[in-house]
């Protein structure tokens, strides 16, 4: 490449790139796409019809959605899984009662990470078998978190004001931080979780999630209260203050403390972000006092606890339920039964591990109190620093969302901090408020306190919600597609480098130098050789039909060499499998008999259909071979199981063979079989080959060259990924371009 | 001219730059577009081609057989085969339901009513029994059935539903005739897999003999009892494989055999320091080291060529959608 060459493409490139994000900056309108937005983001597991919206609404009353995993009378309570699907509840859950009691109505069931995200220690946030997977509104390729996706996307998309949602550890704080949206998780007995498909008496709650803190804190003071059917409301204080709101404006943070945790991480952003925290306190009048937590999480015996609990409580609330099933057990033989769609991204192995947690009540019981000490642990870090509460980052930005690997893979790949894991164990409240924007998706911040400071917190979170001032609104439509922006770029660059390919080939008088690839210069070869012999040649053209390139790649190339035969006098003969494919073979084919000014040699019939059926076709043509027993045999397209039968049959009758496909899969038996194979990209290069044109061949040059800046890319990719692992860097260029 | 060349141009330029962007744009028109409407048109005209197909097909097994070419048996086997499932899919329901029974033909649904009367021996009487009444000829058995208006609870299929309805005449051609003779073809893959193995996996240079070990430890691996052989006995193995990698650069004997001793030396000298322990060293064991052969070196390989054939894919379909590729409508 020459210094003007290498000019024209870096400009260009350049030009794509503003080009590009230009292209991704321009919004499309939302108003009146209610649905498509549900749609787009899978918010909902089960909705109202728009008729009985509207009916509701025309009453006066106020939508609120609800976690599916919540008793709501007329809709299923499933947990997203498909095994519930049939659990319509015969009374509303106490929280719901009394939501409906002040003048609201429930629009619709949220989409949930499955079973609360209890079901798989390698699971995707935001999937369940029932609603599929649910997108954050701020990247259509990131995390929405969970186990309270819907419900808090449902927020974020401004499509709602308030949900609820519910928090064993972190499913209620997570999903609100990575969408932007206020959440509160109260104290563990502040809302009754009669009604609630439950994972652990110890630390479940329902809390609040809502576009503002005045707006979370309106519906937490109606779903507070005492229940007699879930025992820990009963720990309520008497003198608890249940008035969230009222004091809201009041509130002040001059001369309150407030102890900032630290991110755990080397991360230069999440310094940043706490920085401003900091900041932000101070500015108001607020001590900020740097807090040293040496706290050891307790990991193991959390998840003993949580599984042994799951167990005994799920099977207590499918007892009173309508399923169809009412054990553990039977839960997990219904997974194994429908794995195809149930198992088919995580496994159930959380499930499998707590069915044989009946055994193990001295290591739970043992387990149960080092749970119960993280109480001790934020109530000592909030006394020794003596503190009004703890403030620190909610959660990392939002992740990739990842299938194969998991959360666990995706958040390794990426930055990582949390807090709000020892408040959800010790059952203590923890309020997240939006605080800013990371890659630009919004982060959240925590207020956590000691046990029934829940309206302290509040108060806390409304005062730095209007310090801060900021409103994450994700732009939910663009008119063009952002995450598939790096391929629009690399496609821009592909037909800069192709066109400039091929002016400069039409214009230089120099040939360019092309590799020699056995098998395209076999071809000639076999057509001498079938002439010699005096028999036919076999040509494939695939099983396929024209709408896939490799057969009209296979057809390119049968124009080739059927003008090799014009040329030499050898017949040739080229069944085929689709009609289509039949009528394209036959016009190269004459069109070549024409070039060769032999076209009373061509004969339509060299070209005829077989049949439509892969291995009913694959008998046809083993049964051309056997009894013509051609000379050279060419597989040239889209080819599956029967690529070896018609190999091995080809190899027996002494054919010289030549194949060419971009079927992955089949490309080892045609190597092992056959004499000459044209793999992927020689396949698709075999047309420039044959022909010499110029802008064919420039064609070749160009795959050349962009494989060159793959390669580079390949590199400069690997070797940022190597210094973020190594921790030199938070900066992950794959993450960065949403790859 | 225009026809056949500028104007089928125009339209894959068209249509393909439509395509292509349209996937970089939220549209939903675009997207119904490309998805489904250009799907369909492409389903009808292909569904309409097929007529020509089976033309083609018809007239030159017909030609075999007129002129007895070599095997013209089987084009009369081929053409009677044609024209029975033509007149059975086009021209017969062959699924007649009494109750949830089906029958091929309207009569065998009918003679479903009549029973056979037997005697106490289990041998038939040779009467009918049609509802609680006793009949002794066939015909009036049958007049029977229609007399009692039982005909009447025979219901055919719908026509388009009865090449899908199970027990039914065309479904039952295409499960006991077509599937299994497919099968036999599938079948005879594993026949030609061993025959294929054995010609690649004969260990006439470096790269044969490398596919060979890597095929045995893959197969060893992933059987039971690869589990139970030692990582020292592989790794011995891979000394083997050494010398032969070795003997391809180093044509004097002595060092490679020097190379070949001192690499069994070695193993042992490690065996024995390590009290041979059976499941160490980790990674020579054969289920992990075909775990990570098929997950490093064969999926990086894999995804080299997937990215070739992507690459490929892209610029030939630039070719069509540019007009620089002219071949498929003819021109050379």
């Amino acid at each position: 490449m020459n210094n003007k060459q290498m000019k024209t493409y870096t400009l260009g490139f350049l030009a794509i790139v503003v080009f590009t994000f230009v292209l991704t900056q321009i919004p499309d309108s939302i108003s009146g796409r209610t649905e498509e937005i549900e749609n787009k983001f899978n918010i909902y597991i089960s909705k109202l019809s728009n008729e009985e919206i509207e009916a509701n609404l025309s009453k006066g009353l106020k939508p609120i959605a609800i976690k599916d995993n919540i008793d709501v009378n007329g809709f299923a309570n499933t947990a997203g899984s498909l095994a519930l699907k049939d659990n319509y509840p015969s009374n509303n859950a106490f929280l719901i009662q009394e939501l409906v009691d002040n003048g609201y109505f429930v629009i619709g069931k949220t989409n949930l990470s499955e079973w609360a995200n209890f079901r798989s220690s390698s699971s995707t946030s935001g999937w369940s078998s029932m609603g599929g997977q649910t997108i954050n509104p701020y990247g259509s390729m990131r995390t929405p978190c969970g186990s309270s996706s819907g419900s808090g996307v449902v927020v974020a998309t401004g499509l709602i004001d308030v949900a609820i949602g519910t928090e064993t550890n972190g499913s209620v704080s997570c999903p609100s931080s990575v969408n932007g949206i206020v959440g509160i998780k109260p104290t563990v007995g502040l809302v009754s979780r009669s009604g609630i498909i439950p994972i652990s008496h110890t630390q479940d709650t329902a809390g609040p999630m809502a576009s503002s803190v005045e707006k979370a804190a309106e519906i937490l003071e109606i779903i507070a209260g005492k229940d007699i059917n879930d025992p820990a409301t009963l720990n309520i204080p008497k003198d608890f203050n249940f008035d969230f709101t009222s004091n809201l404006n009041k509130g002040s943070l001059k001369g309150k403390r407030f102890g900032l945790l630290p991110t755990g991480s080397s991360d230069k952003d999440g310094e940043k972000a706490l920085q401003k925290i900091r900041v932000l306190l101070e500015s108001s009048g607020a001590i900020v006092v740097d807090v040293e937590d040496a706290r050891q999480y307790p990991t193991e015996a959390e998840l003993l606890v949580l599984m042994y609990e799951f167990k005994v409580n799920l099977e207590k609330y499918l007892a009173t339920s309508n399923s169809p099933f009412k054990t553990l057990e039977e839960l997990i033989e219904f997974n194994n039964n429908n794995k195809e769609e149930v198992l088919k991204y995580f496994d159930q192995n959380i499930f499998v591990d707590s069915e044989k947690t009946s055994s193990q009540k001295e290591e739970y019981l043992i387990a149960l109190q080092k749970i119960l000490n993280t109480r001790n642990g934020i109530d000592n870090l909030l006394q020794e620093n003596n503190v009004d509460a703890l403030v620190g980052l909610s959660w990392s930005p939002a992740w990739a969302i990842n299938h194969d690997g998991g959360d666990d893979e995706a958040i390794g790949a990426y930055r990582f901090w949390v807090n709000g894991g020892y408040a959800a164990m010790a059952g203590y409240p923890h309020v997240t408020v939006p605080l800013d924007y990371i890659d630009d998706v919004p982060i959240g911040m925590s207020f956590i306190g000691t046990a029934w400071s829940d309206k302290q917190l509040i108060e806390y979170a409304h005062s730095f919600e209007q310090l801060n001032n900021f409103n994450p609104t994700p732009t939910l439509f663009h008119i063009f597609k952002s995450e598939r922006a790096v391929m629009f770029v690399l496609l821009l660059t592909i037909i800069m480098v192709m066109l400039n390919q091929v002016k400069e080939t039409r214009i230089s008088s120099d040939s360019i130098f092309l590799r020699t690839i056995p098998g395209l210069k076999a071809v000639e070869e076999a057509v001498g050789r079938s002439t010699e012999m005096g028999r036919p040649i076999l040509y494939v053209p695939g099983i396929m039909d024209m709408n896939e390139v490799e057969t009209v790649a296979g057809v390119i190339i049968l124009g080739h060499v059927a003008q090799m035969t014009a040329q030499y006098e050898t017949s040739l003969d080229v069944p085929v499998a689709r009609s289509i494919v039949m009528q394209a073979a036959r016009e190269s084919c004459k069109e070549a008999y024409l070039t060769q000014g032999r076209p009373e040699m061509f004969n339509e019939d060299m070209v005829h259909y077989v049949t439509d059926d892969q291995f009913a076709y694959a008998a046809g043509v083993n049964g051309i071979m056997q009894r013509d027993k051609p000379a050279a045999c060419m597989y040239m397209g889209k080819f599956y199981a029967e690529s070896l039968l018609f190999a091995e049959t080809g190899n027996s009758i002494g054919a010289i063979q030549i194949a060419g496909t971009a079927s992955q899969a089949q490309i080892p038996f045609f190597v092992t079989a056959c004499d000459y194979t044209l793999m992927g990209e020689e396949y698709f290069a075999a047309s420039a080959y044959l022909s010499r044109k110029p802008e064919l061949i420039a064609g070749v040059k160009t795959q050349d060259m962009v494989k060159l800046m793959l390669i580079s890319f390949i590199g400069v990719a690997l070797l940022s990924r190597a210094l973020f692992d190594l921790g030199l860097t938070s900066f992950n260029l794959l993450t960065w371009l949403g790859l | 001219m225009i026809l056949k060349r500028y104007i089928p141009i125009g339209i894959v330029a068209f249509f393909g730059s439509l395509t292509l962007f349209g996937w970089f744009i939220e549209n939903e028109s675009i997207e119904a577009f490309v998805n489904d409407d250009a799907t369909q048109w492409y389903d009808i005209i292909a569904s309409f081609a097929i007529f020509l197909g089976a033309l083609n097909l018809l007239k030159l097994q017909f030609l075999k057989a007129v002129k007895r070419q070599s095997g013209w048996q089987y084009s009369i086997v081929a053409i009677v085969s044609f024209f029975f499932a033509f007149t059975i899919g086009f021209f017969m329901k062959g699924a007649f339901f009494v109750g949830e029974e089906v029958y091929f033909t309207q009569s065998a649904a009918e003679d479903s009513f009549i029973e056979k009367s037997l005697t106490k021996s289990g041998f038939w009487s040779g009467a009918y029994i049609v509802g609680d009444e006793i009949y002794y000829s066939e015909d009036t058995a049958k007049e029977a059935v229609i007399g009692k208006g039982l005909d009447k609870l025979v219901v055919p299929v719908q026509w388009g539903a009865h090449i899908s309805t199970e027990g039914g005449l065309f479904k039952w051609m295409f499960d006991s005739i077509f599937t299994p003779l497919s099968a036999t073809m599938f079948a005879l893959l594993a026949f030609y897999v061993a025959s294929a193995s054995y010609r690649a996996f004969r260990a006439r240079n470096f790269e044969a003999t490398l596919l060979l070990l890597a095929g045995i430890i893959i197969m060893l691996g992933r059987v039971p009892v690869g589990s139970l052989i030692t990582p020292w006995m592989v790794m011995y193995l891979l000394v083997f494989v050494g010398g032969i990698f070795m003997a391809n650069y180093f044509k004097d004997r002595k060092i490679i055999f020097g190379s070949f001793v001192i690499g069994l030396f070695a193993v042992t000298a490690l065996g024995i320091s390590m009290d041979w322990n059976p499941t160490e060293p980790a990674i020579f064991f054969l289920p992990s080291l075909q775990e990570w052969i098929y997950t490093v070196p064969n999926l990086a390989g894999a995804r080299a060529i997937m990215i070739g054939i992507g690459l490929g894919i892209i610029v030939t379909s630039l070719r069509y959608i540019f007009g620089l590729e002219k071949s498929y409508i003819g021109d050379q």
